[in-house]
């Protein structure tokens, strides 16, 4: 699951696209992002970063998507 | 009533135990505690900390069981102040009983905390609570179910509407549960070899994943050694732990809830107004000017009335046949001092109740949400916006609030801005002043008042924040779902955060009447420390503009409440208001009349909430306006009115910042603004002709 989730995030996710491909609820997308972003596995992405995630720059909501932020060790 | 489903034996209760509730934030555990105890809610810090604490007593079967309220967390592996408290407290004093409060609408969410407490080994039953609000969403629990899966005794709950029967009961066949989650080979084999040296599987988890606090040194210098094992084969433990932690989740979620028909819940509806990119500011400003109005029209009765009170015990000790000084001091002393506590009680309640009411109900999360991007330009989180708005009423209550911020750093810079932004107790000096000055550009000058006061606060902000190198502040938020609170749980939480503050700033704020009273009335040397202390501290105002005595001297009495200003003025320039004896009868009479008067007032204030806002008092003391026209010139007055807005917080703020920022801080502050008054006053008496 947590593989699925790095590759995924390896471009802009919300917890929405996440939680579809992982099958889980979206509040636990959501707090899975929060842990591996706590963590420094992954980083919130800021507004008017033009992650194509939203229509409108500067109307999408602070921690709306999130990407990896740094090399993940794989096994 | 015995628990088939466990595996393993209840544990039995002992005469004294602490039960620990956990659970995420928004889970209802206050709720739960004020349901399962009925009252008594006891509010103060955890030590060492400005977090609040929640607890309450309870008789269960002849044994004393304290219920804590722990912070809401959503891991053990502490990234907040409030998660390292959760951890910090079952490591290192490890509660009797754990009750873990699991959101029945978030269950899989909730299960992830859950999953990760049950390691710690300790006697574990889970609360499966606002089912009311997962019916809603079309989810239906099985608690059996969720029984089996997790092996320990579970009670179903809706909390906020008092349904928490056979809680209690569950939570007395606690258990010490089996290892809930099988972690994949290597993490799993990493585990085994600390199973010695760890007091249970969580502890040694913890340890694995880089944990130190309140563990045992032979088991951090073990896990340092496994954890570099484990990455230099190329397993990540902390992903390895989230892999099993999660899917476990997953699993015993979808055995334990049933999807029924999901309808549009009232709570996405609300959301798309309420979130609005361009309709949620207005709305939140909106909220705010109704929790305000709610505040000051409901309270103003009541602090009337405590000044009433004052006057008629003022009153009666006029009567009395004691010496003068006695009598003087008595009644414009502690009389006073005491009314000054008191005083602040009524606006505390109501805006304590008005948060609570907010807070619960889910709103507040989401004031916070919208004002997230207007925030952060000062580098703050958007929760910060709410404890500096209501610095506008009242910079008490506002300097409590922040402890709702979870980093220290951001509660620290929103503390030391409060007292910049001009509270209600200011506005009487700004409107006598500015009516006397500037007849003409009052209603300009007083508003060009708060907007300095606003800019110097987020610029204090802003800077501390470039000094002591914050962060870009909190992430993502939870929005919880709108809930309607129980009306008694914000009563108990109201009250108990008022008498929270009457206990830690009462002290204070009467120890400084008492000194400004003996300043005021103790002849020293011949002559009055109060006369003295301003006519010494006159010349270095000088350069403001403000050469009499008199204006330097009602700054001191500023220091216990500012709208105290006015009242010194007036002594100052027009003489004081003598108080006559009052004979018992007359003084019940008056007190009757009074409190009369204080519900009728009340009843006015709840007509008017949706009124138009009067900023500007009706009336104002014409002699004491032309009296100072005579003392003053424009560009003092203006001096005077900045220095009025920014120098020292009153006596009540200053205790609310000793309790949230630490002594030290609190001493900063008031040697930082005073610096800063002084600056900006000086500028301003620069500015006019």
């Amino acid at each position: 699951m947590i593989q699925e989730a790095l590759a995924l995030l390896a471009r802009p996710t919300s917890p929405r696209e996440l939680a579809q491909a992982l099958g889980v609820r979206q509040e636990t997308a959501e707090l899975l992002l929060r842990q591996l972003a706590a963590r420094g596995y992954a980083r919130p992405l800021g507004c008017g970063t033009a992650c194509g995630l939203c229509a409108f720059r500067g109307v999408c909501r602070p921690g709306e998507a999130y990407t990896l932020s740094c090399c993940i060790l794989r096994p | 009533m015995a628990c088939p489903r466990c595996h393993a034996q209840a544990t039995a209760l002992k005469a004294k135990e602490r039960w620990a509730l956990v659970g995420n934030p928004n889970t209802g555990k206050s709720s739960l505690v004020n349901a399962l105890a009925g009252a008594d809610l006891q509010v103060g810090n955890w030590p060492g900390t400005t977090l609040e604490r929640l607890s309450a007593a309870l008789d269960l079967a002849g044994a004393e069981v304290e219920l804590v309220d722990l912070p809401g967390t959503y891991s053990l592996l502490p990234t907040s102040p409030e998660e390292a408290l959760v951890a910090r407290e079952l490591l290192a004093s490890p509660p009797d009983r754990l009750l873990l409060v699991l959101d029945a609408g978030n269950l899989e969410r909730s299960l992830v905390l859950a999953l990760e407490a049950m390691e710690l080994a300790l006697p574990t039953a889970a609360v499966v609570n606002l089912l009311d609000e997962a019916e809603a969403k079309g989810l239906e629990v099985d608690l059996a179910a969720l029984e089996e899966a997790l092996g320990l005794p579970v009670a179903g709950a809706v909390a906020a509407r008092g349904r928490v029967a056979g809680v209690l009961a569950k939570a007395l066949e606690a258990r010490v549960p089996a290892p809930p989650v099988r972690y994949p080979g290597p993490l799993e084999e990493a585990l085994g070899r600390l199973e010695g040296l760890a007091p249970s599987r969580g502890a040694a988890l913890l340890a694995l994943l880089g944990e130190t606090a309140s563990l045992p040194q032979a088991l951090v210098r073990a896990a340092e050694e496994a954890r570099a094992r484990l990455l230099a084969e190329g397993h990540d433990p902390y992903l390895l732990a989230l892999e099993g932690r999660y899917a476990r989740a997953q699993e015993i979620y979808r055995e334990a809830v049933r999807r029924k028909s999901a309808p549009s819940s009232l709570t996405e509806r609300l959301d798309r107004l309420v979130l609005h990119p361009l309709l949620g500011l207005p709305l939140f400003l909106f909220a705010l000017f109704l929790a305000f109005r709610f505040t000051f029209a409901l309270s103003t009765p009541w602090v009337d009335l405590v000044g009433l009170v004052q006057e008629v015990l003022a009153g009666w000790l006029a009567a009395l046949p004691l010496p003068a000084l006695l009598r003087a001091f008595l009644a414009e002393g502690l009389v006073a001092g005491v009314g000054t506590v008191l005083s602040f009680t009524p606006v505390l309640f109501l805006l304590y109740l008005a948060l609570a009411f907010l807070e619960t109900s889910g709103f507040l999360a989401r004031m916070a949400f919208v004002a997230d991007r207007l925030m952060r330009w000062a580098g703050l989180p958007g929760k910060a916006f709410i404890p500096l708005v209501l610095g506008f009423g009242c910079n008490v209550p506002a300097v409590y609030a922040t402890q709702a911020l979870a980093h220290p750093l951001d509660r620290l810079r929103v503390a030391l801005a409060i007292p910049f932004l001009a509270c209600g107790a200011r506005l009487p000096v700004f409107t006598l002043f500015a009516f006397a000055f500037f007849p003409q550009n009052a209603p300009l000058a007083v508003l060009g008042l708060y907007l300095l006061g606003l800019g110097v606060g987020l610029a204090t902000a802003l800077l501390l924040g470039r000094v002591l190198g914050a962060g870009p502040g909190e992430g993502a938020m939870e929005l919880p779902p709108y809930r309607f609170p129980p009306w008694k749980l914000l009563l108990r939480l109201s009250l108990a955060r008022t008498a929270s503050f009457v206990r830690g700033a009462g002290g204070p704020i009467l120890v400084a009447v008492l000194l400004v009273w003996v300043l005021m009335n103790l002849p020293l040397g011949g002559t009055i420390p109060y006369a003295f202390l301003a006519q010494a501290l006159t010349p270095l105002f000088a350069p403001l503009g403000v050469g009499d005595w008199r204006l330097v001297g009602a700054l001191i009495p500023g220091f216990v409440a500012k709208e105290v200003v006015v009242g010194a003025l007036g002594v100052s320039f027009l003489g004081p208001e003598g108080v006559g004896p009052l004979g018992l009868a007359e003084g019940l009479r008056t007190l009757a009349q009074g409190l009369e008067t204080a519900l009728l007032g009340t009843l006015q204030g709840l007509a008017a909430l949706f009124g138009p806002p009067s900023l500007l008092p009706p009336h104002e003391p014409t002699p004491l306006q032309a009296a100072l026209t005579g003392a003053l010139a424009p560009k003092g007055a203006l001096a005077y009115l900045v220095f009025v807005l920014l120098y020292t917080p009153c006596a009540a703020t200053l205790a609310a910042l000793r309790t949230v920022v630490g002594r030290r801080w609190a001493g900063l502050a008031v040697a930082y603004q005073l610096l800063v008054a002084y600056l900006l006053a000086f500028a301003a008496s620069r500015s006019l002709p």
